[in-house]
């Protein structure tokens, strides 16, 4: 066990290290001038020459890569070409709005995809079923802004229960949770149900009708638990995709996230605030999935590691 | 003159029609998802390539009638059947031109992850080893990254247009699909005709491409169908963060991202490219859906 960890955690510092060096590679590949970008285009050649020397890149490629990682190990992203702050502040500005939003979306998520999945499969090949799974492929081809959109149509503005967007509390949060939940939710009914269907096929629930434990504890004790594991690790592993689409809700809501800071930095390319979100990200999420991975090592006594 | 032939081929061929006939509607209930869905791709791209012919105008024309006295744009009408945008161009040509956007990123980008991701995962899978940790570990990285911000900061920074879109699309969608191909070639690669194709001296590219590839191309085609709808949502996403392929070429995301600023007095301009692009990603996912049932009939999705 001890050695699966450590291998695990190997392997998640072998893919940081890819990731810093994706982000430099996209970062060197920019046609525009970061210097020239910083000094405007009136400045003299001698000024550009001089803010190239300070930001280290007349330096060649390799050693410029190393002070990078070297910058990123002391938690340093670099600085705003646009705000002149350091772009981890300004991530750390953002951060609370984004999280706020994510747990929200993954919540809706599983309050609407969690059950949907457990009904249908007690109900499997009836005229519900057939409903939800079709409702299911529906949800899953919705573009998420259009979504939002028509919400925002139906729901603000036709009849002004919810804000027209921005960023806030409760009341604020409900129409963006709603339309990635809505999107969202198919992925785990669809996994539940089919789950639920393979344990109900299970020795041990036959065992358990046949020493006549009631439906409902058949179900909620024996098949609902054990039909919940993938879900569970779908659930904590999918963070990328929740990113993603937090991402596209925080600029149809108007959310102030690190979605937004993405987006306007794009606007303006503030190319340091721009790699320093996507490479803050993808190492949330290779940390979120190591810890979702160590946790399993300790939750489910069924999987062995050697 | 008779022109009535023997009785008995009549009945034959009648026969053999109504055979034809019973067996399609027969394969038609066995797999109405697969019907449907190659139902709605096929009119997707038959809009796409006719879309000069079938459009009524030219999709970047601005109409001096295209907006009302007081520069709105126009509510559909008999001239402009799904109405005009915010500078008065016709709704329904955008749409129609829209299409080929939709379509072109959808699939161009598939076909670049397809060929990535298979050869790697061919590779990663047959020769094992360190060769198969370095490509895996590469795996892991591409499949780090949220998506559409790794996607947003390769546009950025090679500018946006239809083929960079593709591109950037298309390079970081292949993980899944390696991942796939290499659990395939493992189940694969010690069955006995595969042995067979060894002890009789076959080359590796012969084992690897002639022997192996037909077998594990199920799954491949299940999530090539799928990844198609994931790529085209994709660009949309891309146009509403203001990177996806530029004004004044028509794209449904775009068309959606103007919606976002014109819903409150022009309703329509938001549910037509909306719907169009549900109803061309709900066509891949039915396809994708429908060909995984017929392919692995154990994880059946639906009922």
């Amino acid at each position: 066990m001890l050695s699966y960890i450590v291998r695990r955690l190997g392997a998640a510092v072998v893919v940081l290290f890819g990731i810093s060096l994706v982000t430099f590679i996209i970062a060197f590949a920019v046609p525009a001038d970061p210097a020239r970008l910083i000094v405007g285009a009136k400045a003299s050649p001698a000024i550009v020459a001089e803010v190239r020397h300070q930001l280290g890149l007349d330096q060649p490629l390799p050693v410029q890569y190393i002070h990078y990682v070297w910058r990123l190990l002391h938690g340093d992203l670099g600085t705003s070409y646009v705000y002149n702050m350091p772009v981890a502040s300004l991530i750390g500005q953002r951060i609370g709005g984004t999280v706020l939003l994510a747990v929200a979306c993954w919540l809706a998520e599983l309050i609407i995809g969690i059950p949907l999945g457990i009904y249908t499969a007690r109900r499997a090949r009836t005229w519900i079923d057939y409903a939800v799974s079709a409702l299911a492929l529906v949800g899953i081809s919705l573009f998420v802004p259009w979504l939002g959109e028509v919400l925002l149509y139906l729901f603000a503005f036709k009849l002004p229960v919810f804000p027209l967007g921005g960023t806030g509390g409760i009341r604020h949060l409900i129409l963006p949770a709603l339309t990635y939940g809505i999107t969202g939710a198919a992925v785990y009914t669809r996994l539940l149900k089919s789950s639920m269907l393979e344990v109900l096929g299970q020795d041990y629930v036959r065992t358990a009708r046949a020493k006549g434990a009631s439906e409902q504890r058949v179900i909620w004790r024996h098949v609902v638990r054990n039909a919940l594991i993938p879900v569970v690790t779908v659930a904590g592993i999918d963070i990328g995709t929740l990113l993603s689409g937090v991402v596209l809700i925080e600029v149809t809501f108007n959310w102030n996230g690190l979605g937004s800071l993405a987006t306007e930095a794009i606007s303006q390319l503030d190319i340091p605030v721009i790699m320093g979100t996507v490479l803050f990200t993808a190492v949330l999420v290779v940390l979120f999935n190591l810890l979702v991975d160590i946790l399993y090592v300790f939750i489910d006594p069924r999987i062995r590691y050697d | 003159m008779s022109t009535v032939l023997p009785n008995g081929s009549l009945t034959q061929a009648a026969e053999r029609k109504r055979g034809i006939g019973r067996a399609l509607v027969k394969s038609i209930r066995e797999y109405p998802m697969v019907y449907l869905g190659s139902f709605i791709v096929f009119v997707l791209i038959v809009v796409a390539v006719f879309a000069p012919w079938l459009a009524p105008y030219d999709p970047t024309k601005q109409f001096a009638n295209g907006l009302t006295p007081d520069g709105m744009p126009v509510a559909p009408n008999h001239q402009f059947l799904l109405g005009t945008d915010d500078v008065g161009r016709d709704e329904l040509s955008r749409l129609i031109y829209g299409s080929r956007v939709s379509l072109e990123v959808g699939i161009f980008a598939t076909f670049i992850s397809l060929v990535i991701g298979t050869t790697l995962g061919l590779i990663s899978g047959y020769f094992g080893g360190v060769i198969d940790s370095v490509i895996m570990r590469l795996t892991d990285v591409v499949l780090a990254f949220p998506f559409l911000l790794l996607t947003m900061a390769l546009v950025a920074v090679l500018q946006p247009s239809v083929t960079n879109v593709f591109i950037a699309i298309g390079v970081q969608g292949w993980g899944t699909m390696a991942r796939v191909v290499r659990g395939q070639v493992l189940a694969v690669k010690s069955f006995e005709y595969v042995q067979a194709e060894r002890a009789i001296g076959a080359s590796t590219a012969r084992i690897l491409f002639r022997v192996i590839l037909p077998n594990v191309l199920g799954p491949v085609i299940v999530l090539a169908a799928l990844s198609v709808g994931f790529n085209i949502l994709a660009e949309a996403g891309l146009s509403v963060l203001g990177i996806g392929v530029q004004p004044p070429t028509p794209s449904w995301g775009n068309m959606v991202s103007e919606g976002l600023l014109t819903y409150r007095f022009a309703p329509w301009m938001m549910w037509a490219p909306g719907t169009a692009l549900l109803i061309a990603v709900l066509g891949f996912n039915l396809l994708g859906d429908g060909l995984r049932d017929i392919f692995d009939p154990r994880t059946t999705t639906h009922g």
